[in-house]
């Protein structure tokens, strides 16, 4: 149920890297996303949002029907990244330990000794997580929380980075478990990848003719220089202005009248973040409101719980973007 | 890894959150207290607006005054810093009352100022007597001293402490700035005009104080202070300019053509009729015609002459063509002069002559009405700067009438209707058999002259000479009031002339008017009416019995002829200004007004060196609406000039400002990208990078502490300027320069629908 990927290191000057920045050496993030981007074609948007959760060290939902490159994308990003990889294929009959690891006894010492589960990996990949029984959710979704993992009173703290790409498919209802709302939470952002435009659905068709692009991607980072791009993300300098900004547009949430819970402090805190990673990714190192602007309808749709129980994805995302459009925007004097 | 932090940091945000339910919380309540800027504005007020009173009240007060109200208003303060503010104003009121205990009962309170029952009772005393004092004075300004100066400062408490009230302890300014021009009453009910900048501190300080809040709470917010003085400042101009502009009408002489006078020549008409009232009532002088005279003194002019007695009233009869050698009869008897008369911009039915017209160079399309001595000008001539000379004599002085002459050969002139019956005896009753006619002309006079009798033209007597009501009985109403104009004083005479037997008739012209250099200008002020009689070798005489006109008219010099019959004695003040002035003929390049063959009057620099008034009303009016036009744009740079001295961020306000003045504001959601991407939509990629750097520089300055150099991106800001200029059409670049709209708003209202 977990698959390893083979992970190749690749020196700094990638051909394919160099080719676009004139002179100038193009950063890890821009490394990420040509090598995920050759795999993926025409979602832009996407993997640079989910780059930039990625880079936020926040967990990613990817929600859509089959087929539209949900767990491409994760394997893309995480053959790009490099660092090490496992995959959890969620069924109903996945235990908890499956995936944290259990104690087993080492016959020569005649020791308990822990074995690791897969989520002792970098990066995640959680297939249809929303098949997996609430109780192995739950534990899942502990450890993305938590950041360790306890197992017979011994706690294990996981690897760093530690990022998890669940997908999940929002028509199999049949044998699933939806994921309650406080461990949708713990999303950082929820994408839906919808179908690819004609061209590069044809580009696509065209080149899975020949070969599986996904080989070719190689790690264009490593682990260490992942995490030091992490901790620049974490050290964007936010304004006071801006994250009051970020504030009141999650405020602006709660106070809609379609809404029963509006976004947590827990989502406008990721809302932060996910805006620093953003400012880092475009260069720069403080945060400016757009980078609040662009990632809002990412990072807080989800968190939001309407008083329509049949309301969807797209209302939530409706109610942000009014957010958006009442919020006052910090004013530059 | 993201073990603790998340944990610690989401508890802080939690504290800060109130419980999810309020729609609007971004807005700040109104603040409840007044700032700096506003108390300080609040606290001038009463000073300012005690200012207007100067011209009644003098200014001995000004440093009393301002040392009550500034510690009234510093007590208050200090004490509205710890209390509410009603007991703020307590503690004004407080001091306010220790003040004027000092200038009122000093000996009887404790320490000169703590007021006790006996000193209330003498400052009670000392303020009626200072009210006593201001409101018999017998002349203006009044001496501020003493019980005057007590009456002041309490009238500054009063109007401090209720300033106080309205604008901190029940927080309504605007009322507070309304009570505020109360003072102005005072010049009011003595009547005296207040020159308009005497109100000038008041209406600043009421402007200061209404744009005050404004401003505090922009300061509070860290914004600029110069959107809300500058709106201010525009409306208080405006509504300072607009009557310059627009004038209400009965303020305005800019007579607004009628559908009627467009398509006819535009000289306003005046009225012969009988009744002047409205001409006199003219809320404007409107020049008519200028004249000098040979014998250098001023004359009264003659436009009609009214000789029949009609059933309402002395009416004009048909004309009559004629030319005889002497037009006005006995015109030949006096002492011969000559007067060339100038054409303003005005007309009537006939030209104006001297009162006893003997000949006149009889302009083109003039012909003389031997029925009513006028000489008649024909509609389709246009009489503006017609120049022409008549001569003829002044009327002798009553006294000087011959002895013994009758009055024979004008019976025509002794009719009156049967309506006049009671005028008529009352006229028979003043002569008796065997007096002669210069006797019986100065009985009426005498009658029509002694005793009080008073000038009004505001007072009409009830049917005469209007539409209706028989206009006799009016008149012998009048004789019974003894108060009415020329025309009542006029008509009056002529009919009680005409029943002491002596043939009378009124003529309708002008006053001698006021001097001007080289001459006299008359205006539709000076318009009269008199009586005349025929006395036998002296022809028609005047008889002038209005008073004010001059009863002493007819003496040859016209020393002691009043320029106008005007009874108020501001408006009798020839206004330095206004003496110079030129006959009003629109483009009139100055040229010599006597003719080479008249008897040149000296007149030869009537015209040169002066100017037109009416030109020089109308550039005026010209020059303020183009201030008018031009003061948004000007206040638009001022504030570009102000915004760009903030540096990068204040560039950016800018931009932001020019694309709602090119009709594209954004809402307050708008970041600094969409702002951005608005800006992009519109330009050339080279602005739009100009554009971009400046975005970058204003961000880093407010989020990220970047420097603020002013001057930095100016060329940029100007290169966006330009360019998103030219990406819009003529009309839009004309509304930004003459309505910037952004002075009133650069934020769009609040969109609902999706705001991407």
């Amino acid at each position: 149920m977990s698959d390893e990927q083979v992970v190749g290191e690749t020196g700094a000057g990638d051909p394919s890297g160099q080719a676009g920045a004139a002179g100038d050496e193009p950063t890890a993030g821009e490394r990420i996303e040509r090598a995920v981007a050759s795999v993926i074609s025409g979602k832009h948007e996407e993997i640079r949002t989910v780059l930039t959760v990625l880079l936020a060290e926040g967990h990613v939902l990817l929600e859509d029907v089959p087929g539209v490159g949900k767990t491409q994308l994760a394997r893309a990003f995480a053959a790009a990244i490099g660092g090490t990889v496992r995959r959890i294929q969620c069924t109903p009959d996945l235990l908890p330990s499956d995936i944290t690891g259990m104690s087993m006894l080492d016959q020569r010492t005649g020791e308990l000794r822990f074995q690791p589960g897969p989520v002792f990996a970098n990066i995640v990949i959680a297939d249809e997580i929303n098949r997996a029984s609430p109780k192995t959710q739950a534990a899942l979704l502990e450890c993305m929380a938590e950041g360790q993992v306890t197992v017979d009173g011994v706690t294990h703290v996981l690897p760093t980075p530690f990022l998890v790409v669940a997908t999940q498919n929002p028509i199999d209802m049949e044998g699933t478990y939806a994921l309650p709302e406080a461990q949708r939470d713990r999303f950082m952002a929820r994408l839906e990848l919808g179908y690819p435009d004609e061209d590069a659905e044809h580009a696509m068709v065209s080149a899975r003719e020949t070969a599986q692009p996904l080989d070719a991607v190689r790690a264009v980072t490593t682990e260490e220089q992942f995490q030091a791009e992490i901790d620049l993300a974490r050290a964007v300098r936010a304004h006071e202005l801006v994250e009051r900004y970020a504030v009141r547009l999650a405020r602006a949430t709660r106070g809609h009248t379609d809404v029963r819970l509006g976004a947590s402090p827990r989502a406008t805190l990721q809302l932060v973040r996910a805006a620093k990673a953003h400012a880092r990714l475009l260069g720069r190192d403080w945060l400016s409101p757009d980078d609040v602007k662009a990632l809002a309808p990412h990072v807080l749709p989800h968190h939001l719980v309407m008083h329509d129980p049949h309301a969807r994805y797209e209302d939530a995302r409706a109610v942000v973007a009014q957010a958006l459009a009442k919020t006052v925007a910090p004013v530059m004097r | 890894m993201s073990g603790g932090a998340p944990e610690r940091r989401p508890l802080r945000v939690d504290a800060a959150t109130p419980a999810p339910g309020s729609v609007r919380q971004q807005r700040e309540p109104r603040r409840s207290r007044a700032g700096v800027t506003e108390t300080l504005a609040l606290a001038v007020l009463p000073v300012a607006w005690l200012w207007s009173t100067i011209s009644v009240l003098g200014e001995a007060w000004l440093w009393a005054v301002v040392g009550a109200v500034a510690t009234m208003a510093l007590a208050a303060a200090l004490v509205r810093a710890v209390w509410p503010p009603l007991v703020g104003s307590a503690a004004a009121a407080l001091v306010g009352v220790g003040w004027v205990t000092v200038l009122t009962a000093p000996d009887d309170a404790l320490l000169g100022m703590i007021p006790t029952p006996a000193a209330v009772v003498e400052s009670m005393a000392v303020l009626n007597q200072g009210v006593l004092d201001i409101a018999w004075a017998l002349s203006t300004p009044l001496d501020a001293t003493g019980a005057v100066l007590a009456v002041i400062v309490a009238a500054a408490v009063v109007l401090t402490v209720m300033v106080d009230v309205l604008a901190h302890g029940l927080r309504v300014p605007a009322i507070a700035v309304v009570f505020a021009v109360v003072p102005l009453a005072l010049p009011i009910a003595f009547r005296i005009e207040v020159p308009w900048w005497h109100a000038l501190p008041g209406a600043i300080a009421s402007a200061a104080a209404l744009a005050a809040p404004a401003i505090d709470e922009r300061m509070a917010m860290r914004r600029g202070w110069v959107a809300p003085v500058a709106l201010v400042a525009v409306a208080a101009v405006l509504s300072a300019a607009v009557p310059l502009v627009a004038p209400s009408p009965r303020e305005t002489d800019i007579d607004l053509p009628t559908l009627e006078e467009l398509f006819s020549p535009a000289t306003p008409m005046l009225s012969t009729d009988i009744d002047l009232g409205d001409e006199l009532r003219r809320p404007a002088d409107r020049p008519v015609f200028t004249y000098s005279t040979t014998d250098d003194a001023p004359i009264v002019s003659r436009l009609m002459t009214l000789p029949e007695a009609g059933p309402e009233g002395f009416v004009a009869v048909d004309p009559e063509p004629g030319s005889p050698a002497v037009l006005v009869e006995g015109a030949d008897a006096g002492v011969p002069m000559r007067m060339t008369v100038r054409m303003g911009n005005v007309r009537a039915e006939s030209l104006p002559m001297p009162e006893r017209v003997a000949g006149v160079q009889a302009p083109g399309g003039s012909s003389w009405d031997d029925a009513n001595d006028a000489l008649r000008i024909s509609a389709d001539v246009d009489t503006r700067g017609l120049e022409f000379t008549a001569s003829g004599s002044r009327s002798r002085p009553l006294e000087s009438l011959p002895a013994d002459a009758g009055s024979t050969g004008h019976d025509a002139y002794l009719a009156m209707p049967e309506a006049a019956a009671t005028i008529v005896a009352q006229g028979a009753a003043l002569v008796h058999e065997g007096m002669t006619a210069a006797d019986r002309v100065r009985a009426v006079h005498g009658f029509m002259t002694e005793g009080l009798w008073n000038y009004s033209e505001q007072l009409d007597l009830p049917g005469f000479a209007g539409a209706s009501g028989d206009g006799w009985e009016a008149l012998a109403g009048f004789l019974e009031t003894r108060s009415g104009y020329c025309v009542h004083y006029a008509s009056a005479t002529a009919g009680l002339l005409r029943g002491a037997g002596v043939p009378a008739r009124v003529v309708v012209g002008f006053l001698p008017g006021s001097e001007i250099r080289g001459g006299w200008a008359v205006s539709t002020n000076d318009m009269h009416a008199w009586a005349e009689a025929w006395v036998d070798g002296a022809g028609w005489v005047r008889v002038e019995t209005t008073p004010g006109a001059g009863t002493g008219v007819v003496s040859p010099e016209g020393a002691d002829i009043t320029p106008s019959p005007t009874p108020e004695p501001t408006e009798s003040e020839p206004e330095p200004t206004e003496a110079p002035s030129a006959p009003p003929t629109p483009g009139a390049t100055p040229s010599a007004p006597a003719p080479s063959e008249t008897a040149a009057p000296q007149a030869p620099g009537a015209d040169d060196a002066l100017v037109d008034p009416a030109l020089l009303r109308a550039v005026l009016i010209a020059l303020a609406v183009l201030l008018v036009l031009a003061l948004p744009a000007i206040v638009r740079a001022v504030q570009r000039a102000v915004r760009l001295r903030r540096g990068a961020p204040g560039g950016w306000s800018e931009l932001r400002a020019t694309l709602a003045d090119l009709g594209a504001a954004l809402p307050d959601s708008t970041t600094p990208g969409q702002l951005q991407a608005a800006i992009a939509a519109r330009v050339e990629p080279t602005a739009t990078a100009a554009s971009d750097r400046v975005r970058l520089a204003a961000e880093r300055a407010v989020f990220d502490a970047g420097p603020r150099e002013p001057g930095a991106v100016d060329d940029d800001v100007r290169a966006v300027r330009r360019a998103l200029a030219q990406a819009s059409p003529w009309w839009r670049r004309l509304l930004a320069t003459l309505l910037p709209p952004s002075l009133v708003r650069v934020i769009a209202p609040d969109r609902d629908d999706d705001g991407r």
